[in-house]
């Protein structure tokens, strides 16, 4: 597979290992009590640079980051795994879009990875990186009820030839069906990315399963549904990480409660100059 | 028993039984009590473990209190005395003891409403007569908090009841209030787009609700505005560092200037510089 950042890497005594998914630098070196992850954030460098896991000879950098774990006895294997992010995701389109009545679109969504540091037998996190820590925002109909989560602004696709492969991003399709008389106008979308797996295809990229959204006739509300496995766009998959959280059914409908934008946070509120 | 008595010289006062009834009594209290300790702090817990502190502490309170009156009247009628009658004389007490302490009597009526009303609860961070800080405990006298500088403050429900309270912590969300002055020769709409920059690059200002750009006016030596940015309530003090810090640094980078009052200081005439003259002091002459 191309371009795979992730699985299991053997530390000798005293190596360091270095990825570079966008613009994420992370070391991780070993001695036998301690692990160290150092993390540099460089975000205007060349984001095409990828390291997976690469023996390092060189001094780590001196402008980084260090968190030391002590340990009993350190192992000479660690896992690297990809992770979704640990919030709902929202999408802010730059130009707004619409579905007209009775019609449906499929869009693709890119959104930054997490990156975790496992220990072996039994399986402990360690360590957790974003590759790109997104904004924080506020969804909900107020400031008094809400849910905090990350904020994406991104030119929402909807065709598949268009989208670069970023090793540091899972793409994610979301079907929109508009059951309803009325356009439906989507500034926002959220996209509850804790619930969905990860899967690699060939070319290295990584995808969510696919996440469809049915507004029924007259409703605000959207019904959700995840998809099982790999969407079919991505071609053949396989599945390297599994959802953070298991979604509850009851739970579902409370959450999506204004999925899709429609109860979109009052604008007076703020406008209120004491 | 009889000896006991005789040998501390009691015998006068009370019987062989009526001693045996005093020390049943006791033990009946003081066991009593502490199986009343523990079982309301067991009460605590468990109130505690599935709601907040809040009722935590109104559960543990209220299960004391209850077994400490019930073993009170118990501990009396162990005693030999008569409950009604007891309960008649303490109406009467009560008045009497009601009009001597009306400031206490004040305070309790207060302290319940504050509970029922319940505009902060244990653990927030209010702010009341000038001081801010943690509530530790909500009590019938009493509201106890703990300042940031670690100074233990007791505030009379009574007062509590008649000031105005702000509560930081109920509200998820907090903004954070940049006031910000440029130099007149700047560009406003650069400016605002420069501020609105800072805000994005910033993980902790929320997206959403957007940041605020207010322009204030034309002071006297800035002109001057407002920019409001929103963060979650635990970050509230990393973004109020952060974004001023920030903002600074991007308008030195962008050669904003932020000016400060200048004091121009002129004898009348324009254009005569002052006059100057130096004078010696008297040891070097």
């Amino acid at each position: 597979m191309n371009g795979a950042w992730w699985g299991q890497f053997e530390f000798a005594a005293g190596e360091t290992r270095a990825w570079r998914l966008g613009p994420l630098e992370l070391w991780i070196s070993r001695t036998p009590s301690e692990y160290r992850v150092a993390v540099r954030r460089d975000p205007d460098g060349d984001l095409s640079v990828l390291r997976v896991g690469d023996p390092w000879t060189e001094p780590v950098p001196d402008d980084v980051e260090t968190v030391r774990y002590g340990v009993r006895d350190s192992a000479r294997r660690l896992e690297v795994t990809p992770a979704t992010a640990d919030r709902a995701v929202i999408v802010k389109a730059e130009s707004e879009f619409f579905v007209p009545p009775g019609d449906a679109a499929t869009a693709f969504i890119s959104s930054p990875l997490w990156l975790r540091v496992q220990l072996p037998d039994p399986k402990r996190l360690m360590h957790e990186e974003p590759a790109l820590r997104p904004s924080d925002t506020w969804f909900g109909p107020s400031t008094l009820e809400g849910e905090l989560c990350y904020a994406i602004r991104t030119n929402v696709r909807f065709d598949l030839a268009n989208l670069p492969v970023r090793p540091y991003r899972a793409v994610s399709i979301v079907r929109i069906r508009n059951h309803a008389d009325t356009s439906l106008p989507l500034a926002r979308l959220r996209l509850p990315l804790p619930y969905l797996s990860l899967h690699a295809g060939e070319d290295g990229q990584l995808w969510t399963e696919s996440v469809t959204l049915d507004r029924k006739q007259d409703d605000e509300l959207a019904e959700i549904k995840l998809g099982k496995t790999a969407p079919r766009e991505a071609g053949k998959c396989v599945k390297i990480a599994g959802p953070r959280e298991e979604m509850e059914k009851r739970h579902l409908i409370r959450s999506f409660t204004g999925l899709l934008g429609l109860r979109k946070a009052k604008e007076g509120y703020e406008r209120v100059v004491e | 028993m009889n000896g006991l008595l005789s040998s501390l010289g009691l015998e006068t006062l009370m019987t062989a039984e009526q001693f045996g009834n005093v020390l049943r009594a006791l033990l009946v209290l003081i066991v009593g009590l502490l199986l009343a300790r523990l079982v309301a702090a067991a009460v605590g817990r468990v109130v505690g473990s599935r709601m907040g502190k809040q009722e935590s502490m109104l559960a543990r309170r209220g299960v004391f209190y209850i077994l400490a009156v019930l073993l009170i009247a118990s501990t009396l009628h162990q005693l030999g005395f008569k409950l009604g009658v007891l309960l008649g004389a303490a109406g009467i007490v009560t008045v009497a003891v009601g009009f001597a302490s009306q400031t206490s009597a004040s305070n309790l009526i207060s302290g319940l409403f504050l509970i029922a009303e319940r505009p902060f609860v244990v653990g927030d961070f209010i702010t009341v007569e000038g001081t801010t800080g943690e509530v530790l405990s909500i009590d019938l006298l009493s509201v106890k908090m703990r300042t940031f500088d670690n100074l233990y403050v007791r505030v009379p429900n009574e007062s509590i009841i008649k000031a105005r309270i702000t509560n930081l912590t109920h509200f998820p969300l907090r903004r954070v209030d940049v006031k910000v002055g440029v130099a007149y020769k700047e560009d406003l709409s650069r400016v605002r787009d420069v501020l609105r920059d800072v805000a994005d690059a910033n993980p902790l200002c929320l997206d959403e609700p957007e940041p605020l750009f207010i322009f204030k006016g034309y002071g006297d030596s800035a002109l001057e505005m407002q920019f409001s940015v929103w963060g979650k309530r635990e970050n509230y003090l990393d973004l109020l560092n952060a974004i001023h810090l920030e903002i600074k640094a991007t308008f030195d980078t962008n050669g904003i200037e932020i000016p400060f009052p200048h004091r121009t200081i002129y004898t009348g005439e324009v254009t005569k510089p002052f006059p100057v003259k130096v004078l010696e002091s008297e040891g070097e002459a």
